[in-house]
C-alpha cells in the first residue's frame, strides 16, 4: 500500500533504479538499533572504565566516524577527478560529500562528548583521539571557509580543490596515527586501554551489530549525498537558463 | 493534496498497527527478543518509528528532487 503511493508520486520506473540499496541502507539501521539495544554485551569487559551497558553506545557512535571517513574519501576521489579533467560536476559532487562528512562528524563529535561525560566524568577530556578528530574536522571546516571566500566558480573549485587534498592527508594521521602513538588515551585500542576485538574476543556479538550498523549508515549518507548533489544540479542549471 | 492524504493515512496505518502489536502483549514481544523488559521494547518501538518516519521522508523528498531535476533538464533541452 506504501509504495503504490510512493509510484503515484511519479510514473516513471527509472525512480526505482537505486531503491535496492537505499532500503537496504534503512534495514541495516533498523536491524542495529533492535539488536544494538536488547544483544547482549559483555558484561565486565576488563579495565573498563565503569562503561557497562553504555558499551552500546558503540553501534552508534563508531559508525559516524566511519562515515565520515568514506564520505572524505569519495570527496577526495571526486576532487583528484575535478583537477584531472575540469567538470563542475566533480567539483559539486566533491563539495556535496565534503558536507556531508563534515556533518557525520560533528554528529560524531557530539555523541562522543556525550558518552564521554557519562563515563569519562568531563564533555571534554584532551584525549588525544578527540583532539585529532577536532582537528580533523576544524581542518576541514577551513575547506569551506575557503570556498566560501572566493567568487569565480572556477578558481573556487581549483583552489578549495588542492586544499581538499592536504585537509584529507591530514586527517588519516589526525585520526588514526596520532591517537594510536600516545601513551595516556581514555579510547580503547590505543595507549593503555584494551583495546575493542579484546572486548569481543568470546563470541563476536559485538561486530555482528557493528558492522552492518556502519555499513548501513554510510549507504544512508551516500543516498543523502546524492539528493544533495541533485539539488544543487538544479540550481545549477537554473542558474545557466 | 490528495496524494499526501494518502500517504499520511498509510503511515497512520501503520503506526497504528505498530503500535497494537507492542501493547497488546504482555511478556513476549513481536520480534522474541532475549533480553529487555516490556518498557525496553517500548521505547525500541518508538525508536524504530522514528528512523523509519525519517527513512519515509528522505524517501519522498529523493523523488521529489530527482522530479524536478528530470523536468528542468527536459524543458532546457526542449
Amino acid at each position: 500500500m506504501v509504495f503504490t503511493n510512493f509510484a503515484s508520486i511519479s510514473n516513471d520506473v527509472n525512480m526505482f533504479k537505486d531503491f535496492w540499496w537505499k532500503i537496504l541502507g534503512v534495514i541495516l539501521i533498523m536491524y542495529s538499533l533492535i539488536r544494538g539495544l536488547t544483544g547482549p554485551v559483555p558484561q565486565q569487559p576488563e579495565s573498563a572504565y565503569m562503561v557497562y551497558e553504555s558499551i552500546r553506545n558503540l553501534y552508534y557512535h563508531v559508525p559516524m566516524w566511519f562515515t565520515m571517513m568514506t564520505a572524505f574519501t569519495i570527496g577526495f576521489v571526486y576532487t583528484i577527478m575535478y583537477l584531472n579533467k575540469p567538470q563542475m560536476k566533480y567539483d559539486s559532487r566533491a563539495r556535496t560529500f565534503n558536507e556531508i562528512g563534515m556533518l557525520f562528524g560533528i554528529l560524531g563529535i557530539c555523541t562522543g562528548m556525550l558518552w564521554a561525560k557519562n563515563t569519562w566524568g568531563e564533555y571534554w577530556n584532551n584525549d588525544p583521539k578527540q583532539i585529532g578528530a577536532a582537528l580533523c574536522l576544524a581542518s576541514y571546516a577551513a575547506y569551506f571557509v575557503l570556498r566560501g571566500s572566493l567568487k569565480d566558480e572556477q578558481s573556487k573549485a581549483k583552489i578549495s580543490g588542492v586544499y581538499s587534498i592536504f585537509a584529507f592527508a591530514l586527517m588519516v594521521p589526525f585520526i588514526y596515527i596520532i591517537p594510536d602513538l600516545s601513551k595516556d588515551s581514555l579510547h580503547p585500542g590505543a595507549g593503555n586501554m584494551v583495546s575493542f576485538s579484546e572486548y569481543d574476543k568470546l563470541d563476536g556479538n559485538m561486530r555482528a551489530v557493528l558492522y552492518p550498523a556502519a555499513l548501513g549508515w554510510i549507504i544512508i549518507s551516500i543516498w543523502i549525498a546524492q539528493i544533495k548533489s541533485n539539488i544543487l544540479d538544479i540550481k545549477h542549471l537554473l542558474n545557466n537558463k | 493534496m490528495k496524494k499526501i492524504l494518502k500517504f499520511l493515512s498509510t503511515l497512520l496505518v501503520f503506526c497504528i498497527t505498530i503500535s497494537l502489536n507492542l501493547y497488546s502483549q504482555n511478556n513476549q514481544s513481536v520480534l522474541e527478543l532475549e533480553h529487555g523488559t516490556n518498557k525496553l521494547n517500548v521505547v525500541i518501538g518508538v525508536i524504530v518509528l522514528i528512523f523509519l518516519g525519517i527513512a519515509l521522508f528522505l524517501i519522498s523528498l529523493d523523488r521529489k528532487v530527482k522530479k524536478i531535476k528530470k523536468d528542468i533538464d527536459h524543458s532546457s533541452q526542449n
